[in-house]
């Protein structure tokens, strides 16, 4: 074992975050309680320093502390991805803690822990190191699902989520040490070279791969493992199954695509199928089953399923386009999610926090910009042009189509028809129908700042996404 | 500024979009005289591109490239032809004028432009693209705005309180969730469709692309190198072909059309009939004729067939509706099979009648839609049996109405005439037996247009419609005078419009007839 300062300036990012999450914790005790907004201010400078500091790594490609963690173009660009999440969740979080009477200060120290998590996550080159970010970003998110702690229904979705997560994770693992057991090692490179030598028709490779794609499937929500998503996503607060949706579902596409590709590349034809009948799924099951909800944070939930089925056809399809489009599909997703969540945060019902669809009721009236922010996030997630999601969807698809499986893509349009109902229905609902109570909805500027945001780099993305296109594609290289 | 007419042309109603975005509600005013200027640019362009194509030259003229992705194979590719003019035209026209029409919005009028003007410009990008990929994305990009208008600005269709009751909704209505003659309904079976077909035809491209060998959205570099394999050519084309022509609409993929223009906005309802039907039409040439001559010989003469279904089911219906916009919704659907029978003769004197036809319908049509909606909003009923005699209150609107049924139905002076005359002869030596039927269609159009004319127009009148009014001198009549005149100008001086209309046709047709004979008729059509 030996450290250098290379090692120390390559994990910089994560060593910020990690920092700035404990100073948060000692500081929050010497704070009066109405003072406590100073946090997220705090949680947004960790954030912005972090950013500088990937920035200033962008192209960097250097594996350090013993081959355990990978510094790439790759991993960074899903920190950048992730860094925008968190700072989007934490202006979303200000003023809807202080209304939801749940304004404690290590919320911002959960939220940077988090992230921690999943920058680990996406930079681990070892399994252990991918496990090690996973949990940190598992249990944190098992405490911030509950953070509503006087409600029973978040209550309930935070022990959902921990039991299933929990036992997940132990599927997770125990693929892991399978691994370790068939090739004497946890590194990622170390088990790619192995394999190459290796009968790949033996029975404990097969049961490896099934049980890792469990457990990522788990993480991503992908069907038949995500029985979890619309349970944890309602109870859950606002902001928080946000940042759920977006940040641990990136990060953990980003560790599968590395997971999957660098170690077990090599057999890439035996679990392609595997993925394919969950992609299938997937699909098929998130889109139908939105159409018939009717509270707005379970829609997004099983929209969000379904979402993670065409991410999966990135995955599956595996080749340079593949990676490329998975790679353009996450930041796409997230923006869009975002802003549709950080929409659903204004809504109110009778002085309460409102999270059925029919509250959505009037809010063109209620709440001009609202209602157009989410009106562009509606279309983008229905992948209708000129919008991000279009852009993300056609390519997709066409990754799918340049390896000839057609028949998958024939399957993702078709069902991205049917999810064009129940999103527009959100949008009818804004627009056509009467409000039931005529006020207006005001939005904190924080909140205004996001939609604003979200909504520009939708249609931007949707227009003109050559610069992004380009900075995805250089920084997908790196995986084969 | 020239080297850049169609960007101009493309861009001119969305750069109407953002000056919107900065203008009051408060001020309609300055909201809507930006919505005609928006609209005025394209329009005087497109006047410009049809007197400055080079139809000797023929070809894609006045092209703009930039690339878009180039590790992809997409830019952004604009251009024209003889067939592109004359739909970007009619799309300028409807847009400049449907502006005027809509000139008494005053529910959120400056968010009705913007859908307006995104939706004409929407429909002018699919005609100036020569990249699949962008044909595509103002293809899709057409559906969000007409969804919003529908959904917002739209009107409740026929007998609407009844059918409000739950007991009476359709299956349909049912799922949805709301009553099946309701305007939501109509916004959303028309997404949906034209969703739904969208895909389809998105399937067939991406094959295109992904077995072309070049790696390029380039329609003329697919066009010219593209080595599609022989045994996907049929396969490709179908799809192209029922995707675009669930827009067309063709029968029996039609329904969402007429409840589409009936639950409009008059302005709406005219660039619905007259230029967002004509996608369809024109995507299956620009995609599916340029690229797959072959399969256009061999399939086309089943659109032979659905027309025949379109010309004849569309009239049929259109004669038994009470409402307004349903005659006239269902003669578009009925009138768009004259186009498909001129496309499916293939040859080139039908072709060009054809796209000449889809230009002068888009007129025609645009000003009935325009009159129906005017009538509507000075009786707030399109209901034809409870309406008459207003001619003797609003005699401009009337004569306009009477030009507007001599184009609809083809007579000599308007340019409607030339166009259907040519489909006629031009598919009579191919299919004889469809020309004759299309030939009884045009009585059809007679029979339900008059009867409209004097179930509104003549016999006695309702004592409550007395305070009914003609059409105010400028705002009213400009758009319908505009209209009228256009129509009967190229139906007086049409040459320069064949000419530029054959530059585009001929090489196509060239392409088709060389890849074989047409197969003979009798076979198994």
């Amino acid at each position: 074992m030996t450290f250098s300062v290379t090692d120390i300036g390559a994990v910089l990012p994560e060593i910020l975050i990690a920092v700035y999450a404990c100073a948060i914790l000692l500081i929050e005790p010497f704070l009066p309680k109405d003072r406590r907004e100073i946090l997220a201010y705090f949680g947004l400078a960790a954030l912005g320093l972090a950013f500088i500091a990937t920035w200033q790594l962008l192209w960097a490609d250097l594996t350090v502390l013993n081959g355990m963690f990978v510094l790439d173009p790759f991993g960074n660009f899903f920190k950048l991805l992730l860094y925008v999440a968190a700072i989007m969740t934490i202006l979303l979080s200000m003023g809807y803690l202080r209304r939801e009477r749940i304004d404690l200060g290590e919320y911002y120290a959960f939220i940077l822990l988090a992230i921690c998590g999943m920058m680990i996550m996406v930079s681990g080159s070892d399994l252990v190191t991918v496990f090690l970010g996973l949990e940190l970003m598992s249990i944190t998110f098992y405490i911030l699902v509950g953070f509503k702690r006087f409600e029973e229904k978040s209550l309930e979705a935070s022990a959902k989520y921990f039991i299933l997560g929990s036992f997940s994770s132990g599927i997770l693992l125990f693929g892991i040490s399978l691994l370790y057991g068939l090739s004497g090692t946890t590194n990622l490179e170390a088990v790619a070279l192995h394999l190459r030598g290796a009968d790949p028709g033996n029975p404990a490779w097969v049961l490896a791969v099934i049980l890792l794609v469990a457990g990522f499937g788990f993480k991503i929500a992908a069907v038949p493992f995500h029985m979890w998503a619309p349970d944890v996503y309602e109870g859950a607060p606002t902001p928080v199954t946000a940042f759920l949706s977006v940040g641990s579902k990136a990060a953990s596409f980003a560790v599968f695509l590395r997971v999957f590709m660098e170690a077990l590349g090599g057999i890439h034809a035996d679990w392609r199928f595997l993925l394919i009948l969950l992609s299938v799924i997937t699909i098929v099951m998130g889109s139908v089953v939105a159409l018939v909800q009717t509270n707005i944070k379970r829609m997004l939930a099983y929209s969000g399923i379904a979402h993670s089925g065409y991410a999966l056809i990135g995955l599956l399809v595996g080749d340079r386009l593949g990676i490329f489009s998975l790679m353009l599909y996450m930041p796409i997703y997230a923006v869009m999610t975002l802003g549709a969540f950080g929409v659903v945060t204004l809504l109110r019902r009778g002085g309460v926090e409102g999270d059925a669809i029919d509250d959505f009721a009037g809010l063109a009236k209620k709440n001009r910009l609202a209602a157009l922010a989410m009106l562009i996030f509606m279309f983008s997630l229905a992948g209708i042009p000129p919008t991000a999601g279009f852009i993300a969807k056609f390519y997709i698809f066409m990754a799918a189509v340049n390896v000839h499986l057609t028949w998958l893509a024939v399957l993702g349009v078709i069902f991205t028809a049917v999810s064009a109902y129940f999103y527009l229905k959100v949008v009818m609902v804004m627009y056509m129908k009467e409000p039931d109570e005529e006020v207006h909805l005001a939005a904190p500027p924080a909140v205004v700042m996001v939609l604003a945001v979200a909504a520009v780099a939708v249609l931007l993305l949707g227009i003109y996404p050559g610069p992004f296109l380009d900075y995805a594609q250089n920084a997908a290289l790196k995986i084969r | 500024m020239m080297d850049h007419i169609l960007s101009t042309i493309l861009f001119a109603p969305f750069v109407g979009v953002v000056v919107l975005l900065f203008i009051p509600n408060a001020r309609p005013l300055a909201v809507r005289t930006t919505a005609s200027i928006a609209g005025l640019i394209p329009t005087l362009a497109s006047f410009y591109l049809l007197y400055h194509y080079d139809s000797a030259a023929g070809g894609y003229q006045f092209t703009e490239q930039y690339v878009w992705s180039k590790e992809l194979g997409i830019s952004f590719f604009l251009g024209v032809d003889g067939i592109s003019i004359p739909l970007a035209l009619a799309s300028s026209i409807l847009l400049f004028t449907g502006v005027f029409i809509s000139w008494h919005i005053e529910d959120r009028p400056k968010e009705f432009y913007i859908f307006l003007l995104i939706l004409a410009a929407a429909t002018i990008g699919v005609y100036v693209s020569l990249d699949l990929f962008f044909l595509y994305f103002f293809y899709e990009m057409s559906v969000l705005p007409m969804y919003v208008l529908l959904g917002v600005w739209g009107s409740h269709t026929k007998g609407y309180l009844e059918m409000a009751d739950k007991e009476k909704r359709d299956s349909v209505g049912f799922i949805f969730n709301f009553a099946s003659n309701s305007k939501e309904y109509a916004a959303m079976k028309l997404t949906l469709f034209l969703s739904a077909g969208a895909i389809v035809a998105l399937i067939a491209i991406l094959i295109i692309y992904a077995t072309s060998g070049l790696h390029t959205f380039n329609l003329v570099e697919l066009q010219a190198h593209g080595r599609v394999p022989q045994y996907l050519h049929g396969i490709l084309f179908l799809l192209i072909f029922f995707g675009f022509a669930s827009i067309a609409p063709i029968w029996p993929l039609h329904s969402w059309s007429p409840v589409g223009h009936a639950a409009a906005p008059a302005a709406v309802s005219m660039l619905h009939a007259g230029v967002l039907m004509k996608l369809g039409h024109f995507s299956i040439i620009r995609v599916g004729y340029t690229l797959f001559p072959d399969a256009t010989r061999e399939w086309m003469p089943l659109a032979a067939v659905l027309c025949v279904f379109s010309i004849v089911y569309g009239g049929l219906v259109a004669y038994f509706q009470r409402d307004t916009k349903y005659v006239i919704g269902y003669s578009s659907s009925s009138h768009m099979g004259y186009v498909f029978l001129g496309m499916a003769a293939l040859n080139v004197i039908s072709m060009t009648g054809a796209v000449l036809y889809m230009f002068a319908h888009a007129l025609a049509t645009g000003m009935l839609f325009a009159i129906a909606g005017y009538v509507y909003d000075q009786t707030h009923t399109r209901d034809i049996p409870s309406l008459g005699g207003l001619s003797s209150k609003m005699p401009f609107i009337a004569g306009i109405f009477v030009v507007a049924v001599a184009a609809s139905f083809g007579l000599p002076l308007t340019v409607n005439f030339i166009g259907e005359l040519m489909i006629l002869v031009g598919s009579w030596s191919i299919y004889p037996v469809q020309t004759i039927i299309a030939v009884l269609g045009i009585g059809l159009t007679l029979a339900y247009l008059f009867r409209m004319m004097r179930g509104v127009f003549y016999g006695p009148m309702d004592p409550h419609y007395a305070h009914a009014q003609d059409a105010s001198p400028f705002v009213d009549r400009l758009p319908l005078l505009v209209m009228a005149a256009t129509s009967i100008y190229f139906g007086l001086f049409p040459t320069q419009f064949i000419h530029v209309i054959r530059a585009g046709v001929m090489p196509l047709i060239a392409a088709i007839q060389g890849a074989g004979p047409i197969p003979p008729v009798g076979g198994p059509f």
